[in-house]
């Protein structure tokens, strides 16, 4: 048979009418195959496994770890484990915790990831983590802003593969459970319905029941301290949480699974826990760690008088000249020695280097920088405290920071209070931020 | 006169009430404003006339003349109009100009005073003594105060002009000329005032989303006027303790602003020492009264977008009220 078709402009427009009228037919019909029960030809399954193994290679080649990152780092897999638990093991299960039928009828089946994580690279699983898997039921990550807890995600999914149910019952669900028969999902939402004990259960997965975070040796401070806050910024933390305000993949789930009734019980239960010695003040302590109404509180009383030396502090030590010209002479600067006050000036030669800038940071401010004394509002001896700022004292080194970059880069809510943190925040140079973590981390250590 | 020629009078007359004021150059009340609206009339008046003959000349080549010319008379068109009376003009006003600098720039005989130009506000310290400050390059201790410089009348008074961030410029017209606030290195203005009063300065370089609203007051008073402000400025706050000194602690307020006499020590932003006592808040922004406080800390990016201070409209207003009204004592 031989066809003699003229190829005109008409009938290409025609063809391409006749082609989405027939994708339209298809559609109104009603008879294409939907049913998860009916799976997926083999060869269709082999197209879009392909496609998709295709498409997260290519579109993860543009990231790459950062050099600090170790996922090695036991105190990043202890901070992925519980988020595990409650977003991850329901669908793919987990060590000792077997995988639901339910989820076994699903369309792709979500893999068991033990033994899938290895047929992929740190940066593919960084990316299927943070963007999910349209079409497949794998959600995005909730935060796309935080890396940070995508890395510690991978961090987990690495360490998988090895993970006892005992380690894992310890890391994910609070150690309690270890020798208990755990159910298909393992402790997922069906379990925490709202009890504040159950809910309290659940906070102390990670947070342990003394709001001190839970973990030993190198994982010790994989959890930020929450133990003595005061209440009302807890409270208005997890609410902020709830309204996805402040972003975090880890606690805007648990943050909007309960009532704010039970959350507040929650912010009231952790603010009366012992902070760690030390890292409170006289000016917390005698607010008391509950009550959510500051106005009927009298302030403290004013400390003494500064008055003859007040002027003195306007300004910071240093010995800078500076020829007729207006030009600064030389380098022998006792600030800057120790501060780096323009871009160009290195970071502290040593850890004790370092951590005297961050106690000058935390306790001087450096004003010529923008940078007020962090004691001025998280507290310090003898000062009454606003009850919506935390106090610093003991808290992990990487959470200081981490979120001191957060809010340089403008990607951290929070309470009503965030936009003051961030005005600080965005005067600070990476050398400050890492010197005020260092020394707020290591003025107390936390032993139990 | 006709309807049309009243109505440009009347509109000229208008507009020229903009020449007056405490911030026009047009109504001088400094000897270097004096001389440099001198040179601006001298200036328009000759360059007038030269546009005048030069378009005199050229109407008179292409309407007026009808014959050819002659080289010589060209040429020497040329040589006279077109080198000559340019280089004499020009090396008359550099001459002119040099001298007037020089005079000008003569040693101060009245006092020293610092001025750091901050976004968005002027740090300002009195009698400073020789060594660098907290903008490192500035000398350091003095009387602090901001967004108002008080000068004595007929004196000469150096300005120590610096910036702890970008280039601002200062500028108060009816007293001086401007000059760059540069950060790293200490520019010099000196202010010879010939009248009293209050004279309106701002910031004349852009240096981000709030610069408009970068504005200060300059008090022209006599000798002994001046010296008393200076004592009363260097004495601790009038009123330390209460509701709103405890307020202005507990929120943290302290963590930028000092308040002598107080714990309230930080030097991030301006000293509210005696914050009450300056013409406005805000670097020219708001007058100083209760009101305008409380609705400053309620509401900073309102009132002056792209200023630094956060706004704590998240403080119960109560709070909100005590402070203000406690910074309303502070005279």
């Amino acid at each position: 048979m031989h066809l003699n078709v003229v190829i005109t402009w008409k009938r290409l427009a025609g063809l391409a009418v006749l082609g989405v009228t027939g994708a339209l037919m298809v559609g109104w019909i009603g008879l294409v195959s939907i049913a998860a029960s009916a799976g997926h030809w083999s060869v269709t399954q082999w197209f879009l496994g392909w496609t998709m193994e295709n498409a997260v290679r290519t579109q993860s080649m543009l990231i790459s770890k950062p050099e600090e990152i170790d996922l090695d780092n036991p105190m990043l897999v202890r901070r992925a484990a519980g988020h595990y638990a409650t977003g991850c093991a329901s669908c793919h299960g987990a060590p000792g915790v077997p995988q639901s039928p339910v989820v076994e009828e699903m369309v792709p089946s979500p893999p068991r990831l033990e033994e899938k994580v290895a047929e992929w690279s740190d940066e593919e699983l960084f990316w299927i983590v943070k963007n999910g898997i349209k079409y497949s039921g794998m959600p995005a990550w909730p935060a796309q802003d935080r890396k940070d807890e995508v890395w510690a995600q991978v961090a987990f999914l690495r360490a998988l593969p090895e993970m006892s149910r005992a380690e894992y019952a310890d890391l994910a669900l609070g150690g309690g459970l270890a020798d208990d028969e755990l159910e298909a999902g393992g402790e997922t939402m069906p379990a925490l319905d709202g009890i504040v004990d159950n809910a309290l259960t659940d906070c102390a997965r990670c947070h342990g029941r003394d709001g001190l975070g839970r973990g030993e040796g190198e994982a010790r401070h994989a959890f930020p301290v929450i133990a003595g806050q005061p209440a009302p910024y807890l409270y208005a933390t997890l609410l902020a949480f709830a309204r996805g305000d402040r972003q975090s993949g880890f606690m805007e789930p648990p943050a909007t699974r309960y009532e704010t009734e039970v959350l507040a019980q929650l912010a009231r239960y952790f603010a009366a826990q012992p902070a760690p010695p030390g890292s409170s003040d006289e000016g917390v302590a005698a607010r008391g760690p509950s009550g959510f109404d500051t106005s009927d509180e009298a302030p403290a009383s004013a400390p003494p008088a500064v008055a003859a030396d007040a002027v003195e502090t306007l300004v910071s030590p240093t010995e800078t000249r500076q020829d007729e010209a207006g030009v600064l002479e030389g380098e022998d600067d006792a600030g800057t020695s120790a501060v780096p006050m323009a871009a160009a000036a290195g970071p502290p030669a040593s850890r004790d280097e370092l951590l005297e800038l961050g106690r000058r940071i935390a306790l001087e401010g450096i004003a010529s920088r923008k940078i007020p004394a962090c004691r001025s509002c998280h507290g310090g001896t003898g000062r009454a405290r606003n009850p919506y700022y935390p106090y610093l004292s003991g808290q992990p080194e990487w959470y200081l920071s981490e979120h001191l970059h957060l809010w340089k880069e403008g990607t951290r809510g929070g309470t009503q209070y965030t936009h003051v943190m961030a005005e600080i925040a965005e005067n600070m140079t990476q050398e400050q931020i890492q010197a005020v973590s260092a020394w707020y981390a290591a003025q107390i250590s936390v032993s139990r | 006169m006709t309807r049309s020629g009243v109505l440009a009078a009347a509109l000229a007359s208008a507009a020229l009430t903009g020449c007056q004021g405490a911030q026009s150059a047009f109504d001088p009340a400094g000897v270097e404003a004096e001389r440099v609206l001198t040179l601006f009339w001298i200036m328009l008046a000759g360059g007038a006339a030269i546009w005048i003959v030069v378009i005199g000349i050229s109407y008179y080549a292409v309407k007026g003349k009808s014959g050819p010319y002659s080289d010589r008379s060209g040429i020497r068109l040329i040589v006279w109009g077109g080198c000559v009376f340019p280089v004499v003009v020009l090396a008359g006003l550099l001459w002119w100009g040099l001298t007037m600098m020089q005079e000008l720039r003569r040693a101060a005989d009245g006092p020293t005073i610092a001025v750091s130009a901050e976004r968005f506000w002027w740090r300002v310290a009195y009698a400073v003594d020789g060594e660098p400050g907290v903008i490192r390059n500035l000398p350091r201790g003095g009387v602090p105060s901001a967004n108002e410089i008080w000068i004595p009348l007929g004196k000469r008074t150096e300005i120590l002009l610096s910036s702890p961030d970008v280039i601002h410029s200062f500028w108060v017209p009816p007293l001086a000329g401007k000059i760059d606030a540069i950060p790293g290195r200490v520019n010099r203005l000196v202010l010879e005032p010939t009248s009293p009063g209050v004279f309106n300065g701002a910031c004349a370089e852009y240096c981000g989303t709030a610069h408009t609203y970068m504005g200060f007051r300059v008090v022209v008073v006599p000798q002994a006027e001046f010296e008393a402000y200076v004592a009363s400025q260097a004495l601790p706050a009038a009123v330390v303790d209460g509701p709103g000194a405890g307020l202005f602690l507990q929120n943290g307020c302290a963590a930028c602003h000092t308040v002598r006499g107080t714990p309230a020590d930080g030097a991030v932003g301006p000293d509210l020492t005696h914050v009450a006592s300056r013409r406005t808040i805000a670097a020219g922004v708001l007058p100083t009264t209760v009101e305008n406080f409380a609705a400053f800390i309620r509401s900073t990016e309102h009132l002056k977008p792209g200023v630094e201070m956060p706004g704590f409209g998240m403080l119960p207003d109560e709070e909100i009220t005590a402070i203000a009204k406690w910074l309303g004592t502070l005279e």
